[in-house]
This record gives C-alpha cells, structure tokens and sequence, in this order.
C-alpha cells in the first residue's frame, strides 16, 4: 500500500553538543544546532522548538498569501510578519502552546484594495500549517494593506533573544469574602445605588481607583460597609495625588496587585 | 494561567483619570504575563493618533506645560502594543469627531464595535469598561 503524501525529515544528535536536522529542502537543506557553544543562560532561554514552530507557522503563511495575491493579480514589493505564541496549562494541568497570534503587513497596492480583500479573507481561514495546528492552538489572524514596519517586539540580537516573561508571583487570595469584586472609577452616589443593586446578597468587595478612591476616606467607608462590602482596596497613587489618607480597613493596593486581584484573585469582576 | 484582559475605554487622557489608570493596569498586566486588549471608544479614540507638535510660541507657562505633558499617554500607548496589547479605535467615534484618517500610533489599528470589539469579546476572560 503506498504511503499518503506527506513529508520526512531526521536528525542526528552527538550527546548534548549539538544535533542537525536533514530538512531536505532545496532552499534550507539542513539545520545545525551548536547546543554546546550555548551559555547555560542562553540554553535556558532557547525555546527552539517553539521557535522553529513558529517559522513554520510564518513561512506557510506568508508563502500562502504571497501566491494567492499573486494569482489575484495584487501587486506587491514587501511584506512583512510577526507572529507570537504563549503558553498555558490545559485542563490536565499539562503547559501546552496555546495561542498564536500572527501579524502580516503587506504594501499592496492601493488601487487593488478589492482583489486584497479577497484574499485576505480567505487566509483568514489559515494557511496548511497553520489550519492543520489550529485543533490543538488558537489561532488569531491580523493581515493588513500598507508598509512593513519593523516589528520592535523581535530581539534585535539573535544571540540575546528577549527574555520570556517573569512568571507571576503565587496568587493569594484576598481575605473577606468570595462575592464579586467591584471596582469603582467614581466616587458618585449612583455607582453605590448600582453597587447595592447588582451586588444582591452576596457578600462583595471593592477595589476603588481613580476618582473612587475618596470613597476610601473616613466616614464614607462606614458607608460602604453599610452597602456590604466586606473588603475595601483602594490605588494607592490615586489616594496620594489626592492626599487622601484611608481610612482604616482600607488596604492602598499598588497597580501590580490591583492588575492580580482583577485577572487572578477575584472570582468575577464588575465595573461599575 | 495566563488570562486576557479587555478595556473599553471611553476617555481621553486630560478628561480625568480614566486613560491613565487603564494604560497603567495594561502595563501592570502584561508585566505578570497577561494579554491585554484595549477598544478605544467615545473620546477614547483621541488617544489612537499621533501627536503633532505644534511650532510656535505656547504661551502657557513651563509649570503647566509640565502637567499636561505628564498627563500624555502616546508613548506608552505604543509601548503597550509593542509589547503584544492589541489596541483598536472604534472608526464611526472617530469620523464624529474629525479625526478619521488621521495617523495611527504604531501598534494600533482602526476597528469598530460589530467586528474587531466583537473580536475581544469572545477571548476575553475579564472585560472592564471604564466610564463616567
């Protein structure tokens, strides 16, 4: 029985040294990875698989889209792509890629701007590799007419690729509570009409920024512990522009800790 | 576990404290490795074009042009898209205030409520709508 169509590549790796990938492609016949000219650091920053994967993913659509408006007749001179990929832990707690986010700029001409639309919906759909991924990583498409811009997120030195980012500290929960958290912008009466509303019998919380942070001084806390907040935060740089000093039970919240109670620590968040 | 972030930002940056506080949480956001999307709606889509600066005589004094520069977001609205937030301008708040076409900041793209906030929408896992 013949095999279906597809393609084979191997790789032979010496220890820890290094390893070479025979692509079999006539424009990149192989790959060659120095692993034992790597710092330890770089090592550790190297993410090549993703990486590689992530080639794959722009080198298909870009070849895909770079024929399609080809075929449509669009005339084109430069393009240029970015693509981006974060992880996440499923629901066996197993770290996966889970999202890909792919940015193309292509400087099509402008008196072609039908012909463009044409196609780019269609690769909205996804090139083969990455329709193919598309079952196990989101996809997120963004293909725009104009000119290439570098793209400043890409490090600029090969060797010192940019550093992943810091993984956020433990969560702690906050204490006093598991309603909703609110967060009020605005010290004005309809917002605690709205809190008192929406809040129901749960027990809530508060998290007062801007101009909601002179709710945070004495006397209006009682009032909103009359409303049922059973905690109260408030930005601590929105109280010092105002010189406000909470008052107690009031815990001053700095942007880092107001951006993990509203993505990490509250269970659902209202806006006010 | 990584989570996505959307505002819906109804003010410029000299109305009140709005634009600050949702660029400052953005930032704080991405720090501790979140996605952040930010739809600039109503006033808000002041914040999407390019500044312009002005050739001539201010006449206003340093002490006050230092407050208002202090209170400008452009930089670090392009940082953040730099940075991996997706940015977008509702386009009919645009052409109701004259400023449709006008340039973009890098990073941030025309967009509109039934597509690219729709958009958003369906990834989001915490939507804040700072409004007044």
């Amino acid at each position: 029985m013949s095999q279906p169509p597809g393609l084979n590549l191997t790789l032979s790796r010496q220890g820890n040294q290094g390893y070479t990938i025979k692509v079999g492609s006539a424009a990149l016949p192989e790959i060659k990875i120095d692993i034992a000219a790597l710092t330890p650091e770089q090592r550790a920053g190297e993410h090549f698989g993703g990486r590689l994967l992530l080639s794959a993913v722009l080198a298909c659509f870009t070849n895909t889209l770079a024929h399609d408006l080809t075929q449509a007749g669009v005339n084109f001179s430069t393009l240029g792509a970015q693509a981006r990929m974060v992880k996440d832990k499923d629901s066996s707690l197993r770290t996966h890629y889970s999202h890909v986010e792919l940015a193309v700029t292509v400087d099509a001409d402008p008196a072609q701007a039908e012909a463009f639309e044409r196609v780019r919906q269609g690769l909205l759909g996804g090139s083969l590799v990455t329709y193919s991924l598309e079952s196990g990583i989101e996809f997120t498409y963004e293909i725009e007419r104009g000119t290439p811009r570098p793209f400043d997120q890409a490090p600029a030195d090969p060797a010192q690729p940019a550093a992943p980012p810091a993984a956020p500290a433990p969560v702690v929960k906050y204490r006093g509570g598991e309603g909703p958290l609110f967060l009020l912008n605005t010290a004005r009466e309809e917002s605690l009409v709205r809190l008192r509303l929406l809040g129901g019998d749960e027990e809530r919380n508060l998290l007062l920024v801007s101009d909601g942070v002179y709710l945070a001084r004495e006397g209006m806390v009682e009032r909103l512990k009359e409303l049922g907040a059973a905690k109260v935060f408030a930005e601590a740089a929105a109280l010092a522009e105002r010189g406000i000093t909470p008052a107690p039970g009031v815990e001053p919240v700095s942007m880092d800790r107001m951006a993990s109670l509203l993505l990490e620590e509250a269970d659902r968040v209202t806006a006010l | 576990m990584a989570k996505t972030l959307t505002m819906v930002l109804t003010s410029g940056s000299q109305e009140n404290d709005d634009a600050r506080f949702a660029v400052g949480l953005a930032e704080a956001a991405l720090d501790r490795g979140h996605r952040v999307n930010l739809f600039l709606y109503g006033n808000g889509c002041n914040l999407a074009n390019q500044e312009v600066a002005f050739p001539g005589p201010l006449g206003i004094r340093p002490s006050l042009q230092a407050h208002m520069d202090s209170q400008r977001l452009a930089a670090r609205i392009a940082t953040l898209a730099k940075r991996g937030a997706k940015i977008t301008t509702c386009h009919t708040t645009e052409y109701g205030r004259g400023t449709e076409g006008l340039p973009y900041l890098p990073g941030v793209a025309r967009g509109d409520v039934g597509h690219s906030f729709t958009d958003f929408l369906v990834g989001t896992d915490v939507l804040i709508c700072l409004g007044r």
